[in-house]
């Protein structure tokens, strides 16, 4: 066996580096013009004396990963070193944006956590009377500066308990639980005001002058008052014809109003 | 013009992230927390705690509209405690599972540093929180092997006991008309071979 082809293909062509390293003046007769020309006795395995036939003609037996063996051919990039990551420290800084969304997530943009004295300084909930007066508008968007504060209080007890900065869960609850009875107060005032058109729908299906279906006008008043409102002007017009100025009691105008409303 | 109409026609690539559900939600009640990142975490990714009951799509669709940050991905997993027991011989029982999600976002967002600055810390009493956080750990200790009582050699003596001993040890020494060196940091053990 030549020697080349004696050793293991990897150092085999280590050995043709150093041949090819060699300047040509010096020795014309080593170089090569195609190195891998002589690739197939290269890959052929030596065999001790006496050794037992291993046919299981594996190409690609003896490489391993975990011996560091290295492939059995030589490849393009074989020489070639590695690149190196860059060290976490040596990248710049990243920035960030001013505006993130995910800062409304902090109650506190330096310590994250709000501490237990920023926590206490709240009010009390909206209640429900004050609530009543609200659009659906306003309710909506209250609600959600509702969601987005128990949002921050939940990341802010999460960032005291892994970092384990100390106390004000006590205190965060506190601000938690207001959180929540105005929003229990918003959810009360729209259950109210449904049941309230739920009444108003049922009332109008009876009306003889409110019209459901959809088409043509939905409120057509009647030409007349009813009940003692109507009676009194009928009284009126009667008087008027007879010839005598009745002066109506102002009392009667009042319930008129409260009937028609 | 007539080959080039034959030609089929190369479908516009779909937006996916772009889509979002149809069903409009008014009063959501979820609580979702934003976490601290691992230390080695990229900055594109962030960290939440979720209700159990949310996907994917929901917080894509949460973070979007609500808070305006966008995402390319969201991965998702559940931290499940082990089994605990509120007595020694209660009934086993699993608490509550985790449900987090890490999102990928587009616009990179990195946290302010950890509060480290004693200082800063006073803000949570955090010298009182660490003792009874010791003192807690050690009442379980006790608990959870009661016959287990450590040898009064092995428990730290109290600063009263060693003053109260080198007083006396000082006692002895000048009675027995010795100098008195005087070794700072030095226990009960130590002294004892010397009487």
């Amino acid at each position: 066996m030549a020697t080349a082809s004696a050793v293991r293909p990897s150092l085999g062509a280590a050995f043709r580096l150093t041949s090819s390293n060699i300047p040509k003046r010096i020795s014309p007769s080593l170089t090569q013009t195609s190195p891998l020309s002589t690739a197939a006795p290269l890959l052929k395995r030596h065999t001790y004396p006496n050794a037992r036939s291993n046919k299981d003609m594996s190409k690609s037996r003896g490489q391993s990963a975990l011996r560091r063996t290295g492939l059995r051919w030589r490849l393009s990039v074989s020489d070639d070193p590695l690149p190196k990551p860059k060290p976490r420290e040596e990248l710049p800084p990243v920035e960030v944006d001013p505006d993130h969304g995910l800062w409304d997530f902090f109650p506190n943009r330096e310590t994250v956590a709000a501490s237990p004295e920023d926590d206490m300084k709240h009010g009390r909930g909206w209640m429900v009377e004050e609530l009543r007066g609200k659009s659906w508008e306003d309710l909506h968007k209250l609600w959600w500066v509702c969601v987005k504060e128990r949002n921050r209080i939940a990341t802010g007890a999460w960032e005291r308990e892994r970092g384990r900065l100390g106390f004000g869960k006590s205190e965060a609850q506190g601000r938690d639980r207001e959180v929540r009875i105005t929003m229990r107060g918003i959810k009360h005032v729209l259950t109210e005001r449904f049941y309230a058109w739920e009444d108003a729908v049922k009332l109008a299906e009876n009306d003889p002058e409110i019209d459901l279906s959809g088409k043509g006008r939905p409120f057509t008043p009647k030409e007349y008052l009813e009940g003692e409102a109507a009676e009194e002007e009928v009284l009126e017009f009667k008087a008027e014809e007879e010839g005598e100025a009745v002066v109506p009691p102002p009392q009667g105008k009042a319930q008129g109003e409260a009937a028609r409303l | 013009m007539s080959s080039m109409k034959q030609l089929p026609r190369i479908a516009e690539p779909v937006q996916r992230w772009k889509r979002f559900g149809e069903k409009q939600l008014f009063l959501p009640n979820h609580v979702v927390a934003l976490l601290r990142p691992k230390p080695k975490q990229s900055p594109n990714l962030a960290t939440f705690a979720v209700p159990l009951q949310f996907n994917k799509l929901d917080l894509r669709d949460y973070l979007q509209h609500a808070y305006g940050v966008e995402t390319t991905a969201i991965r998702s997993f559940i931290n499940q405690p082990k089994p605990e027991r509120k007595n020694k011989n209660g009934p086993w029982y699993r608490p509550r599972a985790q449900k987090m999600m890490i999102a990928e976002l587009v616009k990179p967002f990195v946290w302010p540093e950890p509060v480290k600055d004693e200082e800063d810390l006073k803000q949570w009493d955090h010298e009182m929180f660490k003792k009874l956080q010791k003192e807690r750990r050690e009442q379980e200790k006790k608990q959870k092997n009661p016959k287990k009582v450590p040898l009064r050699t092995k428990l730290a003596v109290p600063d009263d006991v060693r003053s109260v001993s080198e007083q006396a040890r000082e006692l002895l020494r000048q009675a027995k008309g010795l100098k008195v060196e005087k070794k700072e940091g030095k226990g009960e053990k130590k002294a004892s071979p010397d009487k």
